[in-house]
């Protein structure tokens, strides 16, 4: 009965187990993983005083940074849009869930032209006011600046990940706490927090894993000119080097960044896996026959409006006002009478083409397709093992499954890379390289954790007296899992379905690395014009982008059920009473 | 509930197994090209004949028979540029073969280049592009293949060699004779914001650039090309002494980025000026010849970066590489790329080829490129050195003020 879904999770756990391997064999290899020798050099290199005098405090500033500004966003935004009754509740989840969709860079660059000594346009008013030359105000050169920006980005995955917890959070729990005489804020603070302190700090170690492992905006604020040098640029570099002449890989370093990287990150997982664990000793969340409770804010909802409408406006509307502004200017300049008079939409002319024609969107649009699809299967199949069977290895099983997330994309991008490389003189048989498929093995890798996050909240939920009467009636697993089991879960599939869908379309480090001339993916085709200077045609594909995710995820929204609160902790209830029992 | 295990319980045979479609069709991910022939080893690429005509034949023959090509062009070119340029280049040659052309910046795919060679596999492009200091990276590690019988073959297929205008070796030369091909070339110099700078308080020397008064003023790109060429550059030179210029440099400057990024954040005002190439100035300008931006040479000296084809070792399509390396020299391609890169060929003939020559001549600017005379071809060897890539790695380093 469990034979399948074992060895399906077997099958994906030993891709990461090999490239895990292949990252750490990387960093004791003189040169490419195919020539002999054993060397510690690379870790000797890399072990200088800027390490740790610079870049371990910067990723540190970063990392904790990140986790303060989106848990100070995401935490009271999870609250107002899942448990009160604050109007507009829809559309403004709709609009959080667009902002992983919204590229980094332009965030970064809307934030430059907001808050830069010399062009800044916040600083000018500030200066105008007070009568001041400039003011020394900037989000560059600062690790600060970049958790400021990382900050924004990531409360929405924390945001979706704190309300699931949230929504499910049995009521007569905090009805008892209020009828013993506690006040709102009290309640939220000693009952309501700490049932979904599992749910916030996985939500903060995901923010901090990602907040490490991101490139793009550390290096547009500071980075990469090595003013704020953090692991992540440092890692970067390894592989991508600056100086043409010197460009070959430093294969050895680039595993060495990747292994300290995921030091930190492996130490939060171990954190939260501790607290899961003690969490089940005294769970109180149950799965059965209740509805959260809705706050009424009253007077105050104006208030919470606004705190809603000031995170989007940072988030959301700023970039978006930065993309489309981009996109309708010949040349980047600040708004101003003049630059007006210069707008157009000639950066939209020719624009599919400038992207690469429809060989890219439908490369595009395959990868999105087989990665959901892909990430949904092996998830269920992993959470299957690790909920609903006592095999002796589900544990590790789901502590392995978790693992890919504490080591940076970048790093399994590159093994997967060099495997590719050797895979095609000594294996001429197994295209890996140039190929959409590589692409879709490192999202897979990459998404599985989370994936298997959602499943397994996902079938815990669902009683396993529906199993048994299937069962009893002489069905096989397979056709339990396909016609009782994924039919209950299906708001949950849905959710992960689009999110991972999501994720593959604006992803770009992985997808860059390993792309080839048969490959290419939106997301690289828009890095590549920004970074070879068309900024204009970037933005306009960037703004498309944008546009065709905001319409794709208020259909979601429409089709999961209207209200998007919590969407885990929706798509993870059971049915209702009369159906289950 | 009995609604759901009844529908368990119905008879499949009316339907569609998908699932067992959807796992035979997934392998297919994995093809890169449906039409590929099997992967050959051939190396070089030589025309039998030493008649030009002949030699052609051959080669477009071979061409023809491996029935594909492969090639990169520069990641900045317009996508618009690839229909037409491989129209042309099928039309020249009467070939109907299937071209696949990808913008890709060599700094990026030159290090897995080299790790293919290492690594006895494939190239994934039979043909590639690259400046001065990526070529000798990808020539120096034997990732480029000998063009043999080459100037016969450039004479038949270039009319400006073949008139005599245009000498073979300045198309090839140096340590990249036989191997690498120029097509087009830029110079190095500042580009600055007329509204932040004015053009009497630039920095008129590279070592101006580490005067307090520059103090976050500038950016410049992580590449060593702005630095590199300065050992032929000066009369006495110390390699030390440069470094620490290199590094204070690079603590005074705003930001290491790439160039096109730094130019349009000069326009955008955030920074006064840029180390950058001179096509930038151009391309700015044709979009907007509005915007606030002129460029200005060095006193000192100002690198003439040229850019090169070459064919990859192991490609899988020599032949039809190297006629592309080789017709990318005409000025038939030229007219396709140069109206929207605005890139010269600094031996073309073209109007912005003339402006290219006329403007350093005028400005008497000292332009230095690594194939001018045998000082700097031994430079360029040097680089290939071990001690010369630990120098050109610290230069790396101290661009980044470390």
């Amino acid at each position: 009965m469990d034979a399948i879904p074992l060895a399906f999770s077997w099958l994906l756990l030993s891709v990461i187990i090999a490239l895990l391997a292949f990252v750490l064999y990387m960093t004791f290899v003189p040169g490419l993983p195919t020539e002999p020798g054993f060397t510690l050099r690379h870790w000797s290199n890399v072990a200088s005083s800027r390490l740790l005098t610079s870049v371990i405090p910067n990723t540190a500033i970063v990392g904790f940074g990140t986790i303060f500004i989106g848990a100070f966003f995401a935490l009271p935004l999870a609250w107002l849009l899942n448990r009160t009754n604050l109007p507009l509740r829809t559309i403004f989840t709709a609009i959080i869930g667009i902002v992983p969709v919204i590229p980094g860079f332009i965030l970064a660059m809307g934030w430059i032209m907001l808050l830069d000594e010399r062009i800044g346009l916040i600083n000018n008013a500030l200066a105008s006011v007070l009568g001041i030359p400039s003011v020394a105000l900037s989000v560059k050169d600062s690790p600060w600046g970049i958790a400021w920006v990382l900050g924004l980005i990531l409360t929405a995955p924390i945001f979706f990940l704190i309300g699931g917890p949230l929504c499910r959070i049995d009521p007569s729990l905090e009805e008892a706490a209020s009828v013993s005489g506690m006040k709102h804020l009290t309640v939220l603070r000693r009952v309501t927090l700490p049932l979904v302190w599992p749910g916030i700090l996985g939500g903060m170690i995901y923010t901090f894993m990602t907040a490490v492992s991101i490139f793009e905006i550390p290096a547009l604020l500071g980075a990469a000119s090595g003013k704020v040098p953090v692991l992540a640029s440092e890692i970067f570099y390894s592989v991508r080097p600056g100086g043409p002449i010197t460009a070959t890989f430093a294969y050895g370093a680039a595993g060495v960044y990747g292994t300290l990287l995921a030091v930190p990150s492996l130490l939060a997982l171990y954190l939260y896996l501790r607290v899961l664990h003690q969490a089940e000793r005294y769970q109180v969340i149950t799965g059965k026959g209740y509805r959260s409770r809705e706050t009424d804010l009253g007077a105050f909802a104006w208030v919470g409006v606004l705190f809603v409408v000031l995170y989007l406006a940072l988030a959301v509307g700023l970039p978006i006002f930065v993309l489309v502004w981009a996109s309708l200017m010949p040349v980047l300049q600040m708004p101003s009478r003049e630059a007006l008079a210069k707008l157009s939409f000639e950066n939209y002319h020719g624009l599919l083409e400038e992207l690469g024609g429809t060989d890219v969107i439908w490369n595009t649009v395959l990868v999105m397709g087989c990665v959901s699809l892909l990430v949904i299967f092996f998830s269920f199949m992993i959470s299957w093992v690790v909920v609903r069977t006592r095999v002796p290895s589900r544990k590790t099983i789901d502590m392995l499954a978790m693992l890919p997330h504490a080591i940076p994309s970048l790093a399994f991008a590159f093994a997967l890379a060099m495997i590719a490389i050797l895979a095609s003189r000594w294996l001429p048989w197994l295209p890996l390289s140039g190929t959409l498929g590589i692409i879709m093995i490192a999202h897979l890798v990459n998404r599985v954790p989370y994936g298997t996050r959602v499943m397994n909240s996902a079938l815990g939920q669902v009683h396993h007296e529906l199993e048994e009467v299937a069962q009893v009636c002489g069905t096989r697993t397979p056709t339990i899992m396909r016609r009782v089991v994924l039919p209950l879960i299906k708001p949950s599939v849905v959710y992960l379905a689009v999110w991972t869908a999501m994720l593959s379309f604006q992803e770009v480090t992985m997808a860059l690395f390993l792309s080839g001339p048969h490959n290419s993916v939106l997301s690289v085709s828009i890095w590549g014009l920004w970074e070879a200077g068309s900024l204009g045609t970037a933005a306009a594909g960037a703004v498309a982008m944008v546009s065709i995710m905001g319409v794709l995820m208020f259909a979601v929204l429409k089709f999961v059920g209207g209200s998007a609160t919590g969407l885990v902790g929706r798509g993870t209830a059971v049915p209702p009473p009369s159906e289950t029992r | 509930m009995m609604r759901i295990l009844r529908e368990v319980r119905r008879p499949r045979s009316v339907r569609l197994p998908w699932q067992i479609l959807v796992f035979l069709l997934l392998p297919t991910l994995f093809v890169t090209d449906f039409g590929a022939k099997p992967f050959s080893m051939k190396l070089a690429v030589a025309a039998e004949s030493p008649k030009g005509k002949q030699a052609l034949d051959a080669l477009v023959a071979k061409a023809k028979q491996e029935g594909e090509l492969v090639a990169t062009i520069q990641s900045s070119w317009s996508k618009g540029l690839i229909q037409p340029l491989t129209d042309a280049f099928k039309k020249r040659f009467g070939l109907d073969i299937k071209i696949t052309i990808a913008n890709v910046n060599s700094a990026r795919h030159f290090p897995v280049a080299i790790a293919e060679t290492q690594a006895g596999a494939p190239a994934t492009y039979d043909v590639v592009q690259g400046d001065d200091a990526e070529t000798m990276s990808i020539v120096g590690a034997e990732a480029t293949q000998k063009v043999s019988n080459w100037a016969t073959l450039l004479a038949e297929i270039n009319p400006l060699v073949r008139s005599g205008k245009v000498r073979s070796d300045a198309i090839s030369r140096g340590p990249f004779q036989d191997h690498s091909f120029v097509f087009m070339a830029n110079v190095k110099q500042l580009i600055y914001n007329t509204k932040s700078i004015s053009e009497k308080d630039l920095p008129r020397t590279h070592k101006d650039l580490t005067d307090p008064k520059y103090k976050g003023k500038f950016a410049q790109p992580p590449w060593t090309s702005h630095w590199e060429i300065a050992p032929v550059a000066f009369d006495k030179f110390d390699r030390n002494e440069w470094l620490e210029v290199v590094r204070r440099a690079g603590k005074n400057s705003a930001a290491v980025i790439g160039e096109s990024a730094a130019v349009q954040r000069v326009v955008l005002g955030e920074f006064a000026f840029a180390l950058a190439q001179d096509r930038y100035t151009r391309q700015i300008l044709a979009k907007d010849p509005k915007a606030p931006i002129a460029a200005r040479f060095f006193d000192d000296y100002n690198e003439l970066n040229q850019v090169y084809y070459s064919v990859r070792t192991r490609a899988r399509h020599p032949a039809a590489g190297t006629l592309w390396a080789l017709w990318m020299t005409t000025a038939d391609a030229q007219k396709i790329w140069q109206p929207s890169d605005l890139q010269a060929v600094p031996y073309g003939d073209s109007d912005l080829d003339r402006e290219f020559r006329q403007g350093i001549e005028k400005s008497k600017a000292r332009v230095i490129g690594f194939l001018d005379n045998e000082k700097t071809i031994e430079l360029l060897k040097w680089y290939r050195t071990e001690e010369g890539r630990k120098y050109l790695d610290a230069l790396a380093k101290a661009i980044r003020g470390e």
